[in-house]
């Protein structure tokens, strides 16, 4: 799964469009969800957004290796807007705690640090992007994924010769969605490294083949998974042997002799 | 190869630093206050950075000089390693630098002349004894060398002392700076080794053992000293063939009359490092092998660690003498 983090409702009404997402339930946050896409609007500031990422993870998020996405629209003190930006660097201003959102992915757009203030910004003391969500946003989701499945992206909505007085909800609606192709981009490059990881986890059948013959505790819950991966491995082709230890009834015993078997198994490298 | 650069703020201005991005264009520069902040962070999936990984040029400030864990060495009276770079361009899946740290970023300290100035100072406390300074531990010596030019900066300045020696460990074939100087007595250029199909399997990103060779040949016949580590021993089905095909290469091409040293080391990881592994490749056949705990490090059955070394040792004792073997007792 991929979540969506936007502050407005703006930000988000072309995402839902574009994604095809359908609000769900009724909850502090709204929350619209697709197939692979869950987006939640979190209102402005970097307190809300890092609720509504909790939020998120509390009520949805059960995999390791989710994704994490803030769009939305930042200033900068030189670049056009409706420009689209990734960040490489975010910076909480107040605290000037750092995170370093790792890109392994040729990015859709130019990179830069963005900079997440408590109050609008209305003068860009540097280069670089401001917003009020982003270093809320990415602390809490560093909690929940990995740096490199968590990313800001900004469409530039202000700057120095066209400043955030002018900027109307219908004109962020159209900045959104002008950048629509590189959302698309920056999720398929998440969705292919998320996937890399995903196809290696045990699956759940093989461990429920097992559960409901033996009463496991944790700790032999923990050691049937590793020697069902290392089965899996080392004979991807063979079936579960779940039938030879049908004789056995302690679960001990049970583990042993299917390790033994694996251990039997030939290890090539060729 | 490289797409993003991370600077500390503290060697923004130094000239290695504006070397080695000048080599990479086109990558992203970011700066940070300490490398810490990136490459200690939780939250970092090592398996994904690994596939392109990032560079942060960064300062040292201690520790440039360690004394070597035991059991590693060719023999002398004290061991210590040094590291201007941490994590490796190679992919192996043995490597215990998966297991250690959270980040697959290329660290590169940019101070060598700290380096150097520990070497004599650990030399002087050394007074006369034979010491030894391994390089290639937390990377490997020379794989990018082309980048850094640490080597060359060591070459230059190592202590011409008969007590000084000095072990470059590497798989690289960028041997073209030592090609170019004359070979230095106090060093041994040692590489690392496994059978072919082992190196196709597990050594991603290296340069193929038929290419090690030739490169380990041509420093050879120029006057270099040259090391063969066969460390870690994988087991596998045929093992044997593998280990007496590799051997029988290897020596029918290098010459054992001035061959420096061999070394045989079993697969040893910390538990820790295993576990974290294993996370990250699951499925992978190594790991999948029979391996046992005992006293916080994990290996091969005791019986098949001692099968595959004595084997291993007898075919070497054919081809060289005894007094050049270094077999490693890890934790023994």
């Amino acid at each position: 799964m991929i979540y969506v983090v936007a502050a407005l409702r703006c930000e988000a009404k072309p995402l839902i469009a574009h994604y095809q997402l359908k609000g769900v339930g009724k909850g502090p946050f709204p929350v619209y969800e697709g197939e692979d896409i869950c987006l939640v609007v979190s209102g402005v500031g970097k307190v809300a957004a890092a609720a509504a990422t909790g939020y998120m993870q509390g009520m949805r998020g059960d995999a390791e290796f989710d994704a994490w996405l803030n769009i939305g629209v930042a200033g900068h003190r030189t670049r056009s807007v409706g420009e689209g930006v990734l960040a490489h660097k975010v910076v909480d201003e107040a605290c000037a705690q750092r995170w370093y959102p790792t890109i392994l992915f040729d990015s859709p757009s130019p990179t830069e640090t963005l900079i997440t203030v408590d109050q609008p910004q209305t003068v860009y003391p540097e280069c670089f992007l401001y917003d009020m969500e982003g270093a809320g946003f990415f602390g809490s989701a560093v909690r929940f994924s990995t740096t490199e499945l968590i990313h800001c992206f900004k469409i530039i909505s202000d700057n120095e010769s066209s400043p955030a007085e002018w900027v109307s909800e219908k004109h962020v609606v159209g900045l959104i969605e002008k950048r629509l192709g590189d959302i698309d981009g920056l999720i398929d490059a998440l969705t292919v490294l998320q996937s890399q990881l995903q196809s290696e986890v045990a699956g759940q059948d093989d461990m429920a083949t097992f559960a409901g013959r033996w009463r496991l505790t944790v700790y032999q819950r923990h050691r049937l998974r590793r020697l069902l991966q290392r089965w899996r491995t080392l004979a991807p082709d063979g079936t579960i042997p779940v039938n030879d230890f049908h004789h056995i009834r302690a679960t001990q015993e049970m583990l042993d002799a299917f390790q033994r078997k694996i251990e039997a198994l030939p290890i090539r490298f060729d | 190869m490289i797409s993003t650069i991370y600077i500390e703020k503290e060697v923004l201005d130094h000239p290695r630093v504006a070397a080695i991005s000048q080599r990479f264009p086109g990558a992203r520069r970011v700066i940070c206050d300490r490398y810490g902040e990136i490459f200690n962070r939780k939250a970092q999936n090592f398996r994904l950075q690994k596939q392109r990984p990032a560079l942060i040029l960064a300062k040292k400030y201690k520790h440039f000089v360690l004394p070597a864990p035991d059991g590693y060495g060719v023999g002398g009276r004290q061991n210590f390693y040094f590291s201007h770079m941490l994590n490796c361009i190679y992919d192996c899946r043995y490597c215990f630098l998966q297991g250690m740290y959270r980040s697959a970023h290329y660290v590169v300290f940019v101070n060598y002349e700290s380096f150097d100035e520990a070497i004599r100072a650990t030399l002087e406390d050394a007074v006369q004894k034979q010491t030894w300074f391994f390089s290639g531990y937390d990377c490997d010596s020379l794989a990018l060398e082309p980048v850094t030019g640490f080597m060359d900066h060591v070459l230059g300045s190592f202590p011409r002392l008969s007590n000084a020696w000095l072990e470059l460990r590497t798989k690289s074939t960028q041997v073209r700076l030592l090609a170019e100087r004359q070979p230095l007595e106090n060093c041994v250029v040692a590489f690392s080794l496994s059978p072919e199909n082992i190196a196709a399997g597990l050594e991603h990103k290296a340069p193929s053992i038929a290419r090690r060779l030739a490169a380990m040949v041509k420093l050879q016949r120029q006057g270099w000293k040259i090391g063969l580590r066969f460390d870690p021993l994988i087991f596998h089905q045929g093992y044997e063939q593998s280990y007496s095909r590799l051997f029988a290469s290897i020596f029918s091409r290098i010459d054992v009359s001035t061959l420096h040293s061999v070394s045989l080391g079993p697969f040893r990881l910390p538990e820790g490092f295993f576990r974290t592994i294993v996370r990250l490749y699951p499925r992978e056949r190594l790991l999948a092998g029979p391996m046992e705990e005992h006293s916080g490090m994990v290996s091969y059955r005791r019986n098949i660690e001692t099968a595959m070394t004595e084997f291993c040792a007898d075919q070497l004792s054919r081809y060289i003498p005894s007094d050049i073997f270094f077999p490693c007792n890890y934790g023994e």
